[in-house]
């Protein structure tokens, strides 16, 4: 390679590396042009992202099928077909019971919880395990926004972060950048939780003198405006209380298996229903607009749509 | 003109291809556990061996912007490190032997390594990325290398046409 070629290349390199350092200090200041970019890539990929999925499923479980089917190829031809039909079948009863069950645990959740949103389909996760994020197979078009809240059965998810018309991008609680105003359940003890990648999380801000015990329910308080207040975030997995310094380091635990999900629930309001009030009374106060917890419950979701879901936001 | 174009098509095919797959991987091998490799590295390195341009050096830096955009609303950090092992690449690589497929798995290995590291201290000036397993990263360097031969033919395929090829011959 010619010195003068050596020198182009050179200088072209540092010139890039420049240009992406002021754009990671641009796009992390405003990350809406990062998350419109996110959005298009996501809309480019999720189609083949699906039919790839759906392809891998079948050949695992035609894999599976062949698998189970080795012992008894030798014994008989018609045999095999019948298994063959039933290991099938199995399968596909198999994957329809456990949907089934995951459905009614999201179903419950909506039943107790009053709420409002849409059932979406994991279709990927993020290719680089800095991140923690999911893709979903529903997007704008389904009403799918920015900054709302996911759950699954056990608990938070994570949020909205980026839409394109029919697919959405999700930062799961555990990310770095994640964070969520948080209530000990036990000893009401406010703090901040943070994603600390792995399937970890930490909370933050709550100071020595509160007491927090291993496995307490972390709830979410609902002042951060993204999360209504009562969802279970994890439990209390290490409380560490160091000789200097302000508050405690606590280790919390999610209560969902974010490396397992299938199926989430994108959270787009609150409905009031008549059962969570303890009185009739209440009842109609809410209707006058004086009880303040339900009130306060969609605040936080309806009058109030937050549009920058990050720790800034949050603290 | 129309062959930069097209080189930049081909490539931007190759990454999204790459991406889908690493989607893939992270999904069905639980990526939240374990580390799945990061095969636009294995892309860059190729490029670092073979086509030491100017247009080789921007191909490396959209190949990190892609990435960037696909993983999060941050654009820049992964365009960087990949710039800068194309860097390092363009002034070692001629010292190497390259066709071996273990050299190369070793360079893999090594720009994998580099570029987390580059990445993250990136990434530090944005974002906080304390508590980070950097455990998890030499393992992704392995798997990325042990991926690397079936990467660098998929590579060779997509990105080193013929045409390129022939008017490489005549410059040199």
């Amino acid at each position: 390679m010619a010195i003068v070629e050596r020198g182009r290349i050179f200088g072209v390199c540092i010139a890039l590396i420049a240009g992406s350092l002021f754009l990671t200090a641009y796009t992390g200041k405003n990350p809406t042009i990062g998350r419109r970019g996110a959005a298009s890539i996501d809309q480019l990929m999720s189609p083949v992202s699906q039919i790839n999925r759906g392809v891998f499923d079948q050949v695992f479980g035609v894999v599976d099928a062949y698998i189970n089917l080795q012992g008894v190829k030798e014994k008989n031809k018609e045999l095999q077909e019948k298994i063959s039909r039933l290991e099938t079948k199995n399968l596909e009863l198999t994957e329809a019971r456990i949907e089934n069950k995951r459905l009614r645990s999201l179903l419950n959740l909506k039943q107790q919880e009053g709420l409002q949103g849409i059932t979406a389909t994991v279709i990927s996760y993020d290719p680089s395990s800095w991140t923690q994020g999911i893709s979903i197979d529903r997007g704008y078009a389904d009403g799918v926004r920015v900054g709302m809240a996911v759950v699954e059965g056990n608990g938070i998810v994570g949020q909205i972060v980026a839409t394109s018309i029919s697919s959405s991008k999700v930062l799961l609680l555990t990310d770095h950048s994640s964070g969520i105003d948080a209530i000990v359940q036990s000893s009401r003890s406010r703090g901040v939780v943070e994603g600390l990648g792995r399937n970890r999380c930490a909370l933050r801000y709550v100071t020595r003198d509160e007491v927090v015990s291993v496995n307490d329910r972390v709830i979410s308080s609902g002042a951060d405006a993204i999360y209504p207040r009562g969802l279970l975030i994890g439990r209390v997995s290490d409380v560490r209380n160091q000789a200097a310094g302000l508050f405690q380091s606590i280790e919390v635990t999610p209560a969902v298996d974010l490396s397992r999900l299938e199926t989430v629930f994108v959270i787009s309001g609150l409905t009031i229903k008549p059962e969570i009030f303890s009185s009739e009374d209440d009842f109609h106060a809410e209707k006058d607009g004086s009880a303040p917890i339900v009130s306060s419950k969609t605040d936080a979701l309806q009058s109030a749509p937050p549009s920058q879901p990050t720790k800034e936001v949050q603290r | 003109m129309k062959n930069i174009i097209a080189h930049f098509l081909r490539a931007l095919l190759l990454g999204l291809c790459l991406l889908v797959i690493q989607n893939l991987l992270h999904f069905y091998f639980h990526a939240v556990e374990y580390a799945v490799p990061n095969l636009l590295i294995i892309v860059i390195c190729y490029v670092g061996f073979f086509d030491l341009t100017v247009k080789g050096a921007f191909t490396c830096w959209f190949l990190g912007v892609l990435l960037d955009l696909s993983i999060s609303s941050i654009i820049g950090p992964w365009a960087g490190s990949f710039a800068g092992v194309f860097l390092i690449l363009a002034f070692l690589s001629r010292g190497m032997f390259v066709q071996s497929w273990f050299s190369s798995a070793v360079v893999v290995f090594l720009a994998c390594l580099v570029s987390t590291a580059m990445y993250a201290s990136m990434l530090a000036s944005v974002q906080n990325i304390e508590g980070i397993a950097w455990l998890y990263v030499p393992f992704e360097a392995l798997s990325t290398a042990i991926v690397s031969p079936l990467v660098f033919s998929l590579s060779r395929f997509a990105l080193d046409r013929r045409q390129d090829r022939l008017r490489g011959r005549r410059s040199r």
